[in-house]
């Protein structure tokens, strides 16, 4: 093609698509011998890559790896579990939380965070209780001997445990018990009315 | 009387030939024989079975002409360019287990032997750096890196001579003109499908596809200016 003549767009393509069917008939008979020992040493390379793996230090290797997953696993499951059991959400019971809950007027709705303190404030105060009554429980129970007429033998003491009883609850938590029990004032009052029917 | 011999074979034996599967058969066929004997207690030869290498040779043997094309308008010198065959074939038979199918198989081939080949050019430019001096048609180089002869791809696999010029300056174009032109004019792959293997749209590909006419046509002048100047001469 000499300079003047303009050669085409058509005529590159198909010089291209020329050469292109030129290099195919070219590479399929020129490199069978090459295609085969190729694809055998690509097979060799994926046998040897593969021996590798199933090499026994290597097979140890893995297992290591697999036992320090497992371990792994094992110690964030019982993390997990650990921490649930101490959540601060399962702290406090849920008579607590009902108890929290009927404090506020009808209507009213109180936030998580609120539930969670007032909660907590109550159970600290019912265990207290809890405590102190048992506490003044243990006593009473211990004299409870009683006679042949199913009295008890010592029958004036009952008041005093009773007393006792009810100043503990009354000092642990007042404003939950002396509207129930009493104030010590009425306790003695009480006591006083007990003697005069005892006398 | 017994039918094609393929069917009987698949009949008899309940596996179907490598000829008749596709890519992605051949590829489970591969993960298969993997999982079914890696890590045997035994194991000794090889942890593929017999049936996946065989699949696996069958995938080879399947996309080896192409590569070896791309390699051959890759890479000038013959030696380099089967060389860096080689390498890639090794490179995708080490990792077809690891193929997800996210794209498609060619595509992920190609990737491989574009990174492959890219290192085999760098090479190639250096030892041109190295030798200024020679004519660019005869620097080559062997497997050490030796300058030597009469040993490029278009001579051995008898190109003709027009064909062996156009082939050596599709070489020089850019890169993605250069890959435009491999599939869809060496390869003969429609605009569409070779947008799909190089991983860009069609209107890319035709734009890559115009501007690398231009540059041959320029070359072509040039050649032909050339040529008339000699002749007055």
């Amino acid at each position: 093609v000499s300079k003047d003549e303009n050669i085409s767009d058509e005529q590159i393509m198909q010089a291209l698509r020329d050469c292109g069917e030129d290099l195919r008939r070219g590479t399929e008979s020129r490199l069978s011998r090459h295609r085969r020992a190729a694809v055998s040493a690509a097979l060799e390379e994926m046998s040897s890559a593969a021996e590798v793996d199933t090499n026994p230090k290597n097979r140890d290797g893995i297992l290591f790896r697999s036992l320090m997953q497992s371990a792994a696993v094992c110690t964030v499951v019982l993390g997990g579990v650990l921490l649930f059991q101490h959540s601060p959400f399962e702290a406090i019971p849920q008579p607590a939380r009902d108890v929290a809950r009927t404090m506020l007027p009808s209507g009213e709705s109180m936030s998580p965070q609120q539930e969670e303190i007032e909660a907590a404030d109550i159970d600290g105060e019912l265990t207290d209780a809890y405590a102190g009554l048992s506490a003044a429980a243990d006593p009473l129970f211990a004299e409870d001997e009683t006679d042949s007429d199913g009295f008890s033998k010592e029958s004036g003491d009952d008041f005093d445990g009773q007393h006792e009883e009810a100043s503990v609850l009354t000092a642990l938590a007042p404003d939950y018990y002396s509207l129930e029990v009493g104030s010590p004032a009425d306790f003695r009052q009480l006591e006083d009315q007990n003697d005069e029917y005892s006398a | 009387v017994f039918g094609d011999a393929q069917t009987v074979s698949e009949e008899l034996t309940g596996l179907k030939p490598f000829g008749n599967m596709t890519d992605a058969e051949l590829i489970a066929e591969i993960r298969q024989g993997r999982s079914a004997s890696a890590f045997r207690p035994g194991a000794s030869a090889s942890a593929y079975s017999e049936r996946s290498r065989q699949a696996l040779g069958e995938l080879l043997n399947r996309h080896y002409a192409w590569l070896a094309r791309l390699c051959l308008m890759e890479i000038r010198e013959q030696t380099a360019a089967l060389d860096c065959l080689q390498e890639i074939m090794l490179e995708i038979a080490k990792s077809i287990s690891r193929f997800d199918g996210r794209s498609a198989l060619r595509t992920w081939m190609f990737v491989i032997a574009k990174r492959v080949s890219a290192r085999y050019r760098s090479k190639e430019r250096q030892l041109q750096d190295r030798f200024p001096l020679g004519k660019e048609d005869d620097v080559s180089m062997n497997d050490a890196g030796m300058r030597t002869e009469g040993d490029d791809a278009e001579e051995q696999l008898l190109l003709s001579e027009r064909n062996r010029r156009l082939l050596g300056l599709s070489r020089m174009l850019p890169e993605k003109q250069r890959y435009a032109v491999f599939f869809h004019y060496f390869e003969d792959l429609s605009v569409e499908e070779t947008a799909e293997r190089i991983g860009c749209s069609a209107g890319t590909v035709k734009v890559h596809l115009f501007r690398a006419r231009e540059s041959l046509r320029r070359f072509f002048d040039d050649e032909a200016e050339k040529v008339q100047r000699e002749g007055r001469s």
